[in-house]
């Protein structure tokens, strides 16, 4: 990305900043989520 | 997150915490882009605490779960947001808490670390996502560069600093 469309991005009002982060949350829970089966299965075999 | 703010407002107000300022990737983006995390950070003191009182999680933790959050791993989730209560601890991260900054979310207010502050406590940290951090809040220009050289003076990051422009801003 960038310079200016981070720029933008961090200009954004603090409401839809949130937004976004609420979406990459729910992204980084869904691979933290997947790596923890991932080691639990490993771990049963 | 409103309403995670809000339960945090009220377990401040119920005296559960003293003060309290939101720090970590979700402070950092009331000054920046947005980046990945997996909750907030929220700093707090005790009530009416002592220097030489640490931090119990007990009363926090006993104050949300009989409030119906749910307890996972080092998180608690309040609303939709998983939150992280860490301790205050050392002199740079008190300082950020009493110059902490207050925002509006949709009507209800909150603190957040100042930029320098965050600034400062991501290179005291000084792992690759925090250095990274760093260099968003140069690049941005959302730091006042001579606030920051204070801060880094009085809790002696000024040589991490030095070593941190020679490596990655060649200055």
């Amino acid at each position: 990305m960038s310079k200016e469309s981070r720029k933008e991005l961090a200009r954004l009002p603090i409401r839809e900043k949130l937004k976004l982060l609420a979406k990459l949350r729910d992204r980084s829970l869904a691979i933290a989520a997947s790596r923890r089966k991932k080691a639990e299965a490993k771990r049963e075999k | 997150m409103k309403e995670t703010l809000a339960i945090i407002n009220r377990m401040q107000a119920d005296g559960v915490i003293g003060s309290y300022a939101i720090g970590g990737a979700v402070g950092a983006t009331f000054y920046l882009e947005p980046v990945a995390t997996l909750g907030v950070d929220v700093f707090v003191t005790s009530p009416g605490e002592s220097r030489s009182s640490p931090l119990s999680l007990a009363p926090i933790y006993s104050y949300l779960t009989g409030r119906g959050c749910k307890v996972k791993g080092e998180f608690v989730v309040i609303g939709e947001w998983p939150v992280q209560f860490l301790a205050a601890g050392d002199e740079l991260e008190r300082e950020a808490l009493a110059e902490a900054v207050e925002f509006d979310v949709e009507g209800v207010w909150t603190r957040v670390m100042s930029a320098e502050h965050l600034a400062a406590i991501a290179l005291k940290a000084g792992r690759p996502k925090d250095f990274t951090r760093v260099l968003q809040f140069l690049e941005l220009e959302t730091v006042d560069r001579d606030k920051l050289n204070r801060i880094l003076s009085k809790h002696g990051l000024s040589d991490k600093w030095d070593k941190f422009r020679q490596g990655y801003l060649h200055e």
